[in-house]
């Protein structure tokens, strides 16, 4: 079936399967910063933003983001720059792989919290596995980027 | 899941008129579940165009859309305690947009925190046809029914808490406890494996001991039963002895 999304604030025609998840759809467009991790909803790799609400994009139907709008990293060049470099810099970066769902987290967070507390942060980003840093230094980077910000 | 066909449709006649004449239809909630499973459906059928996400706040209820995602429910800032903090650790922030409370009651899973704190709270589900059937009895039941859950409603509580027993942060619970009293008391024991059910008999006097005597823990993969009803006792020993339940 055909639809038409709306990604990184551009009109996309595309052909889905009826049950097809948007991880796939995404990644069929082009989207290749979205990754499949667990493919179960467990490990964020897969995070992406519909509507301002994080999801994880291997288990969201494709036709439910009808009408919505759908931002993935590739829309949020400058913001997951800066972030990616403050990751770095607290030598938070290794594989990478869970990197751009980190990141659509960390955005999402921004707008959906109001105290930035490391109870309140660690919280929200329980849902988004790291399987390399053992996370300090990704709280490390965040403290500081949002500090910035 | 796999579906060959989803449809959307934009009025409950409609959904209805969808599942009744579809052999081979599943509802879908939130879907998150529903992807695990290994099964093939003709025709998957989204509420999601219904308006069924909203928690109203009445004066001595609440009346929550089946479609209101755990997201919803933790960040409400008014719904029982029991509930909200229930829902805390379900997955990420990611799954809890998705997941519905709907599809929560609807699978029967016994895993889940938030059926617990809805037994606890003495909670009833409002079907589109069937009318209203109170948690206790469709969580008791093993008959599956052929009606859309338009809403839950939750009577308001004196008090509420609930505690849980995980692996790790976003797991699934080992075993989970929710109590509320207002009119009376009440006690919900999930993740046994088994559903969440009731303690029956309860009376100020009984330990955390003897009012665990009531209910049956199994072994599973994840633990003994054994082991589950000894961290319960635990659970339900620190609840006791806050001394707020008994009030």
């Amino acid at each position: 079936m055909e639809i038409m999304l709306t990604i990184n604030n551009q009109k996309r025609r595309l052909l889905i399967e009826p049950d097809e998840y948007l991880l796939d759809t995404l990644r069929k467009a082009g989207i290749k910063s979205v990754k499949r991790g667990c493919d179960t909803t467990s490990c964020g790799m897969c995070s992406i933003s519909v509507d301002n609400k994080l999801v994880n994009s291997c288990s969201y139907y494709s036709i439910r983001a009808v009408g919505k709008e759908i931002l993935t990293v590739e829309g949020i060049p400058e913001e997951a720059g800066l972030i990616a470099d403050f990751i770095t810099a607290e030598g938070a970066e290794q594989c990478g792989f869970c990197s751009p769902g980190l990141v659509m987290a960390i955005h999402s967070m921004k707008h959906d919290l109001d105290d930035f507390s490391m109870e309140n942060i660690k919280h929200y980003l329980a849902g988004n596995s790291c399987r390399c840093s053992g996370y300090e230094g990704q709280h490390r980077a965040i403290l500081k980027y949002l500090e910035v910000k | 899941m796999n579906f060959k066909e989803i449809v959307q449709p934009s009025s409950l006649e409609e959904a209805y008129e969808f599942l009744a004449n579809h052999q081979k239809s599943v509802i879908i909630g939130g879907g998150v579940f529903l992807r695990l499973q290994k099964r093939e459906a003709d025709l998957g059928i989204d509420l999601s165009h219904l308006s069924l996400s909203y928690i109203n706040n009445g004066a001595r209820e609440y009346h929550i859309g089946a479609m209101t995602t755990l997201r919803d429910i933790e960040t409400s800032g008014f719904l029982p305690k029991c509930m909200v903090e229930s829902v805390r650790q379900t997955g990420g922030v990611g799954l809890r947009n998705m997941v519905t409370i709907g599809g929560s009651v609807c699978g029967k899973y016994p895993f889940s925190d938030i059926n617990t704190a809805l037994l606890s709270l003495g909670a009833r589900l409002i079907f589109f046809k069937k009318g209203e059937i109170a948690m206790e009895r469709f969580l008791g039941g093993n008959y599956m029914l052929n009606d859309i859950l338009i809403s839950i409603v939750v009577p308001k509580v004196d008090y509420s808490t609930c505690r849980y027993f995980k692996h790790t942060y976003t797991d699934f619970s080992l075993v989970n406890i929710s109590v509320s009293s207002g009119e009376n008391v009440r006690i919900a024991v999930g993740a046994r494996p088994g559903r969440s059910v009731l303690v029956q008999d309860i009376n100020t006097k009984h330990t955390s001991e003897e009012l665990l005597d009531q209910i049956e823990f199994k072994d599973d993969i994840r633990g003994s039963g054994a082991y589950r009803r000894h961290i319960a006792e635990v659970m339900l020993s620190e609840i006791l002895e806050e001394g707020l339940l008994w009030k």
